[in-house]
């Protein structure tokens, strides 16, 4: 079974950044520029087992898309990515369903961790 | 080398002094040692080289501004060698280096008692890039690594009544490279 993983940024070399650091132990990467383009994606991809993904982004943001993910029943782990820490927000992305928030400028040995942790490989 | 930051406004000589940390913090993040830094009134930048400039806004409680962001290209190149991403977009690159740094010092003034908010980075790049005159309280920063040059500018308009909010210890920001998992 695949494990695949998608990245939500806005920012090429973030997205570039997460699929290095997760490419290595085994996942399979795919990359998304915002909310919009990853539903559009995702309707596509029935193998995605962790979304990892920023919260400022154009169109739709990390936490419209998590609302969106919850109105239509995704059972897909989310994690926050982003340069955002404020407490609030956090406890609003907790609520909505998020699994994980991480601070950047992340440590891709924290972020290899979760993923393990929320989709392990080969499982 | 002129360290310190020119008297003005106590609030934002605070807030100056939070980005020149989250500045040093963010280089450090990446093993990117700064061999000269100093705070000067004014940049002028080399005309016949290439630089990108980031802007963000921000908006709290009775205080407005942007930060600028200016980098040479060996300092975009210096950072993504250091992400051990290699080539990457210029503009996405110093766009990507301004919203983290605005997000630092944005956690650091929340500690204080200053919340904001953040626009999202707005980027161009050219050669003999010239600044406006900020309205407010405004400097520059300048940082150098062994071949790569980066300046900052805080500019900050305080409306009459601004104060520094009570911190609540419960509602502490994350810190940068935390993970979190719920």
């Amino acid at each position: 079974m695949t494990s695949r993983i998608m990245v939500i940024d806005d920012s090429l070399l973030v997205r570039r950044q997460v699929t290095a650091a997760l490419k290595g132990p085994g996942y399979l990467v795919t990359e998304a520029v915002d909310g919009i383009d990853a539903l559009e994606k995702l309707a596509g991809l029935s193998d995605t087992r962790l979304i990892v993904c920023d919260v400022n982004m154009p169109r739709m943001n990390g936490i419209e898309l998590l609302e969106r993910l919850r109105a239509q029943g995704s059972v897909v782990p989310v994690v926050m990515l982003t340069t955002e820490g404020q407490p609030e927000l956090i406890q609003r992305a907790k609520s909505l369903g998020a699994k994980g928030w991480i601070v950047k400028p992340f440590k891709p040995e924290f972020l290899v961790a979760t993923a393990a942790k929320l989709a392990p490989l080969g499982a | 080398m002129i360290n310190t930051i020119p008297a003005s406004n106590p609030y934002f000589e605070l807030m100056a002094n939070h980005l020149t940390e989250a500045a040093i913090d963010l280089f450090a993040a990446y093993d990117l040692r700064i061999e000269s830094r100093a705070a000067l009134p004014e940049c002028t930048l080399p005309s016949q080289e290439l630089h990108c400039m980031a802007s963000i806004g921000y908006v709290g409680d009775r205080v407005r501004g942007v930060l600028v962001l200016a980098a040479s290209q060996s300092a975009a190149k210096a950072w993504t060698n250091a992400a051990g991403i290699g080539e990457c977009d210029f503009a996405d690159t110093i766009g990507e280096f301004a919203n983290m740094l605005l997000g630092h010092l944005k956690a650091r003034l929340l500690r204080e008692g200053i919340p904001i908010s953040l626009a999202t980075p707005i980027t161009v790049s050219g050669a003999g890039l010239r600044f406006s005159m900020p309205p407010g309280q405004s400097c520059w920063q300048f940082f150098e690594g062994s071949d790569w040059r980066f300046a900052t500018r805080l500019d900050a308009s305080f409306e009459s009544g601004f104060e520094v909010h009570e911190v609540d210890e419960a509602q502490q920001p994350a810190a940068a490279g935390d993970a979190i998992l719920f």
